[in-house]
C-alpha cells in the first residue's frame, strides 16, 4: 500500500467527484480551477488528444460525434439490450457491436469500449487527487448504483484497472450516502435514501445502529434518471416547434445537443424560478432563413409532463418499503441524493410520498463521494479509529437456467453480502464428461428477462454412471457485489477442470491492450478567455418577485454602474444589467447549485455552523426580502459591501456583494 | 476483532452449531434480537474488520465464518425460512441440512423438458440417501425442504399459465412429500386447469 491517501470516487452518469480525508475531515477535492464536480464527458481531438470534463462539455456542440457523455448508461450492457437501443436514440455518437456482443464506440476508425471511456474519466479524477497530495494516488473506493448487476460492476472494476487504480471496493451509491449522513453520529435510525442520478434511480432503506449500517432493502430502476426529465423538456419544445414550423427538431442530429443543453439549464432554473424562457436563435434553416426556437416553460407544465417519471420512482419506493416490511411513516429520515433531486419538483413529490421533509443538510452532489472516502479510510485506516461497518445486500436474484425458460434462484435479492450458497449437481448420462450451467441475474424468474452473467463448464471429474457424480457448485457474491463461481467434485475433493466464463470480465490480455490504448491518449486543457471570469448569480427585484440572472463576468467591478454578464459557455454578446436595479450578487462555484446558494442566502439559518467567524447579520431589503451573511463591521458604504454568505453544513464557496441602495436595515443575529 | 487463534477455534466448531448458536441467541428470540445479534457478530467476523490487518489467514477465516453467520441470519430473519428450519431441527435435531443432487442436462441434450422429470427417478443412485426422489413413508427433516423448491417452481409456472411445467414440478414436489396438503391441493388445481384447456379444444 502506498503512503498516498486512499480516495473515494463517485463516477456518475453526468458528473463525477473525488473525495478524501484531509484538513481533519472528509472533503471533496476540487480541481485546479476550483471545480468540485467534473462532467463525465470525454471529447476526442486530433492526434489522440482528449478533453475531459468541463472542457469536453464545451465541445458538445462543436464535435457531437466525438464527444461522449452518459457512458454509465452503457457500461456492462450488451448491444442488443432494450436500454442500449433507447440510449442510441438519445446519444449523438455512434454505438456499434464489439466483441462478445458488447458495446463499442467508433471514433476515427478506432473502437472504444465503455470501460475505456470510463477509465479516461477515472484517470482524470485520479489526477485531481494526485495533484492535491503531491504523490500518486493508486487506491480508491468507487461507487455504483445499487441496482447495477454483476456485468456492470465487473466492467466498472475493469475501467479502474485500465485507469491504473486499484479499486479497493465497489460500494453502492445509496449506502455511501447513508454512510456520509450517519458516520460518527452514533444514530439509531431507519433511513431511506432516494437516489436519483443522471441515468439511474435507487431506493435503499437502511438501519443505522451506532457503527453498523445495514441495508435492509434495495430497489431501483437502472434506466431512469435526470436525463429523462431533460427529454421531456426537449419533447415539449420540439412539439411546439413542430406545430409552428412542421419541422421535427428531434430528427435533426445537429440540433439535439443544443436543445438538450438548453433543456438542462431550463430544468435547473425552474428550481428557483416559476418560469423560464428557452430561446435558441437560428436553430434550423428553412428556405435559407434561420428560424428561432422560443418556448416558455412553467413549473406547472414541467410537472405535468414528468408525472409518469416521478410515479416510476415511487413504484420503486413501494417495492423497497414492501421488501423492508415498513410503511413510509416508520422511517426516521429521508435523504435525497443526486443532482436531479435538487429540482423542487422532486423535493415536493418526495415530501408528499414519505409524509416528511427530506433532509437538506448535505449537498446531494457530493454526499456519495464523501461516503466512498469514509469507506476507503474505514478499510485501510488503523485499528484505533472508530470504523463504520457497512452491511450491504445484493439487489438481484442470482439463478441458474432451468426447465422451460425459467431460472431457479440460488441467492435471493436483498440477501446480505458477502454470501455463499451451494448446490450439488449430478449427471444424466453414463460417463458424462462435462456439466454446463448458465447463470443469470434478474428481478424476475423468466430467463429472457434476466441478464445472463455467463456459462460455466465443469469437467475432469470422475466418469461414472448417470447420477453418481456429485459436483458441488459454490456461488458466492463478494463485498463488491460481484459473483464468483467455483466447484468441487465431492468424491475426490478436487476442483480440476473448471472453466468459468462470466460474460463481462475482460481477460488479462484485453485489459492490458485497453490500458495501453488508453495510455496513448493525452489529456489536454482548453485555453479559454472565460477561465478567469467569475460565475455569478444576480438578484434583481422586480414587480412579480425576484429575477435571478446567471452568467460569467470578466473583470468584476461591483462599483461600475453596469454589469456585463455573458451567458454560460457561449460567445454571444454580454447582457447589461444596471447595478442600480440589483439587490445583490453572489460569486459562485458552479451553476448547478444555484438553488442552494439562493436558499442559503435568503432563508433564516436553522443552526449555528461551527466555523462561524465574525458576526452573522440579517439584512432586510427594501422589498421585504432578507439576506444573511457574516461580516465584521457592516458599513453601509456608498455602493455596497462584500459579505460572507451563510452556508450551513455546506462547502459552497462564494462571496456575496450587497448593494447598499437596496438595504433598509441590518441586525446582528444571535441564537 | 479476534486474534488468529480465536478465529481458528471458532472455525473448528462452527460446522456443528445451529443457526441460533451461531448468532448466540435463544430459540425464541424476536426479530429485533436477531438483528441485534447479527450486528454484534458482524462486528466480530465481517471480513472488512480484518481488511487493514493485511493477514491473509485471518482474512480467509473471517470470510468462512462470516458466510455461516450470514446464512444463519438469512434463515432466521425470514419468517417462512425460520419456521421451516425450526421444523427440520425438531424432526432430526442432529442433522445439519444437507444439499440434494440434481442432474444437469448434457450439452448435447435437446429436450430439457423431458430430462427433468426423468432424472428424478433414474439419474440419482438408489443408495444416495439424500436424493430427493428416495421413496420413504415419512420424509425426514433433511429432505422435506426440497419439495418446497419445486412447489415454488410449480407456482411460477402456474402463474404464467404453463400448466404442463407446473404439473411436472408439483409431481416432483409430491414425490418428496406425498402427504403434504398444500401440494395435493395445488396439484388438483393444476389438473382442473389442464382439463379446462382440453375441453376448450
Amino acid at each position: 500500500m502506498s503512503s498516498a491517501p486512499v480516495v473515494g470516487i463517485d463516477l456518475g452518469t453526468s458528473n463525477s467527484s473525488v473525495a478524501a480525508f484531509f484538513g481533519g475531515k472528509h472533503q471533496i477535492i476540487p480541481d485546479v480551477q476550483g471545480h468540485r464536480l467534473t462532467p463525465s464527458i470525454i471529447s476526442f481531438g486530433k492526434d489522440k488528444m482528449v478533453l475531459v470534463g468541463h472542457d469536453a462539455k464545451a465541445q458538445i456542440f462543436a464535435n457531437p460525434k466525438k464527444t461522449i457523455s452518459s457512458i454509465k448508461r452503457l457500461i456492462g450492457r450488451k448491444i442488443f439490450s432494450p436500454e442500449v437501443k433507447k440510449a442510441q436514440t438519445l446519444l449523438p455518437f455512434k454505438l456499434v457491436e464489439g466483441a462478445d456482443q458488447n458495446i463499442a464506440i467508433e471514433i476515427d476508425g478506432q473502437l472504444y469500449s465503455p470501460q475505456e471511456i470510463s477509465a479516461m474519466i477515472l484517470r482524470h479524477m485520479k489526477d485531481i487527487a494526485t495533484k492535491k497530495f503531491g504523490e500518486e494516488v493508486t487506491e480508491a473506493v468507487i461507487t455504483v448504483p445499487a441496482h447495477f448487476n454483476d456485468n456492470q460492476r465487473q466492467a466498472t472494476k475493469d475501467a479502474c484497472k485500465i485507469a491504473g487504480l486499484d479499486a479497493l471496493r465497489i460500494i453502492n451509491e445509496p449506502t455511501a450516502a447513508a454512510l456520509a449522513y450517519g458516520f460518527g453520529k452514533g444514530l439509531r435510525e431507519t433511513v431511506a435514501i432516494y437516489d436519483l442520478g443522471g441515468g439511474t434511480f435507487d431506493l435503499s432503506i437502511l438501519t443505522l445502529k451506532d457503527q453498523v449500517f445495514e441495508v435492509i432493502a434495495t430497489a431501483g430502476d437502472t434506466f431512469l434518471g435526470g436525463d429523462d426529465f431533460d427529454d421531456r423538456i426537449i419533447d415539449l419544445c420540439a412539439e411546439n416547434f413542430l406545430k409552428r414550423t412542421k419541422i421535427d427538431l428531434r430528427a435533426i442530429p445537429q440540433a439535439l445537443p443544443i436543445l438538450r443543453s438548453n433543456a438542462e439549464k431550463a430544468k435547473r432554473r425552474l428550481s428557483y424560478a416559476e418560469k423560464t424562457d428557452i430561446y435558441i436563435p437560428g436553430i434550423v434553416q428553412q428556405d435559407g432563413q434561420p428560424i428561432d426556437l422560443q418556448f416558455t416553460l412553467s413549473r406547472e407544465i414541467f410537472r405535468e409532463s414528468t408525472q409518469d417519471l416521478i410515479q416510476r420512482t415511487f413504484t420503486v419506493c413501494d417495492e423497497g418499503l414492501r421488501t423492508a416490511g415498513l410503511k413510509a411513516s416508520e422511517l426516521d429520515a429521508v435523504i435525497l441524493v443526486g443532482g436531479p433531486t435538487k429540482m423542487s419538483l422532486i423535493f415536493e413529490a418526495a415530501a408528499s410520498y414519505f409524509g416528511k421533509m427530506p433532509l437538506r443538510d448535505h449537498n446531494p452532489d457530493e454526499v456519495v463521494a464523501l461516503g466512498a472516502s469514509i469507506q476507503a479510510q474505514g478499510l485501510t485506516g488503523t485499528n484505533t479509529q472508530k470504523k463504520a461497518l457497512l452491511l450491504d445486500v445484493t439487489p438481484l436474484d442470482l439463478g441458474i437456467a432451468t426447465v422451460g425458460g425459467y431460472t431457479e434462484t440460488i441467492v435471493e435479492a436483498n440477501s446480505p453480502i458477502p454470501i455463499q450458497a451451494s448446490e450439488v449437481f449430478t449427471t444424466t448420462r453414463d460417463n458424462q464428461e462435462t456439466v454446463n450451467i448458465r447463470i443469470f441475474q434478474g428481478k424476475n424468474r423468466r430467463e429472457e428477462e434476466s441478464s445472463e452473467l455467463g456459462e460455466f463448464e465443469f469437467s475432469g471429474f470422475k466418469k461414472a454412471k448417470a447420477g453418481l457424480a456429485a459436483i458441488e457448485v459454490f456461488f458466492s457474491i463478494n463485498s463488491d457485489g460481484i459473483v464468483e463461481v467455483s466447484a468441487k467434485d465431492k468424491e475426490t475433493g478436487t476442483s480440476a477442470g473448471l472453466k468459468v466464463k462470466l460474460s463481462a470480465t475482460m481477460d488479462e490480455k484485453k485489459l492490458s491492450e485497453s490500458t495501453e490504448r488508453s495510455n496513448q491518449h493525452r489529456e489536454v486543457q482548453l485555453k479559454s478567455d472565460m477561465k478567469d471570469a467569475q460565475k455569478v448569480v444576480i438578484c434583481v427585484p422586480s414587480v412579480g418577485g425576484h429575477v435571478y440572472e446567471d452568467g460569467f463576468i470578466r473583470d468584476l467591478d461591483p462599483k461600475a454602474s453596469e454589469l456585463s454578464v455573458f451567458p454560460e459557455g457561449s460567445k454571444v454578446d454580454a447582457k447589461k444589467i444596471e447595478t442600480s436595479k440589483c439587490a445583490w450578487f453572489i460569486s459562485i462555484e458552479d451553476f448547478a447549485n444555484i438553488p442552494r446558494y439562493i436558499e442559503a442566502v435568503t432563508q433564516r439559518p436553522a443552526a449555528i455552523h461551527n466555523e462561524l467567524t465574525g458576526q452573522l447579520y440579517q439584512f432586510k431589503l427594501k422589498d421585504g426580502s432578507f439576506v444573511f451573511g457574516q461580516v465584521d463591521l457592516p458599513k453601509l458604504q456608498e455602493n455596497g459591501f462584500w459579505i460572507q454568505p451563510y452556508f450551513p453544513h455546506d462547502q459552497l464557496p462564494g462571496k456575496l456583494y450587497l448593494y447598499s441602495s437596496m438595504v433598509q436595515e441590518s441586525q446582528p443575529v444571535n441564537f | 476483532m479476534l486474534s488468529l487463534v480465536e478465529l481458528e477455534t471458532v472455525k473448528s466448531v462452527i460446522g456443528s452449531l445451529s443457526h441460533y448458536q451461531i448468532l448466540k441467541i435463544s430459540t425464541v428470540a424476536s426479530e429485533d434480537d436477531i438483528q441485534t445479534a447479527f450486528h454484534r457478530e458482524a462486528l466480530l467476523f465481517h471480513p472488512d474488520r480484518y481488511y487493514a490487518a493485511n493477514d491473509p489467514k485471518s482474512s480467509d477465516l473471517s470470510k468462512e465464518i462470516y458466510a455461516k453467520v450470514v446464512n444463519a441470519y438469512r434463515t432466521l430473519s425470514n419468517r417462512t425460512k425460520r419456521q421451516e428450519y425450526d421444523r427440520q431441527r425438531l424432526a432430526s435435531p442432529s442433522a445439519a441440512p444437507t444439499t440434494k443432487a440434481k442432474a444437469v442436462p448434457t450439452p448435447e441434450s435437446s429436450s430439457e423438458l423431458t430430462n427433468r422429470p426423468q432424472f428424478s427417478n433414474e439419474a440419482v443412485a438408489d443408495d444416495d440417501e439424500n436424493a430427493i426422489t428416495s421413496i420413504r413413508p415419512r420424509p425426514t427433516g433433511a429432505t422435506a425442504g426440497a419439495g418446497s423448491r419445486f412447489f415454488k417452481l410449480a407456482q411460477t409456472a402456474f402463474a404464467a399459465r404453463d400448466f404442463q411445467s407446473a404439473k411436472m414440478n408439483i409431481q416432483i414436489a409430491l414425490n418428496t412429500d406425498s402427504s403434504n396438503p398444500e401440494y395435493l391441493n395445488f396439484s388438483q388445481r393444476i389438473e382442473t386447469e389442464l382439463k379446462k384447456n382440453q375441453t376448450k379444444k
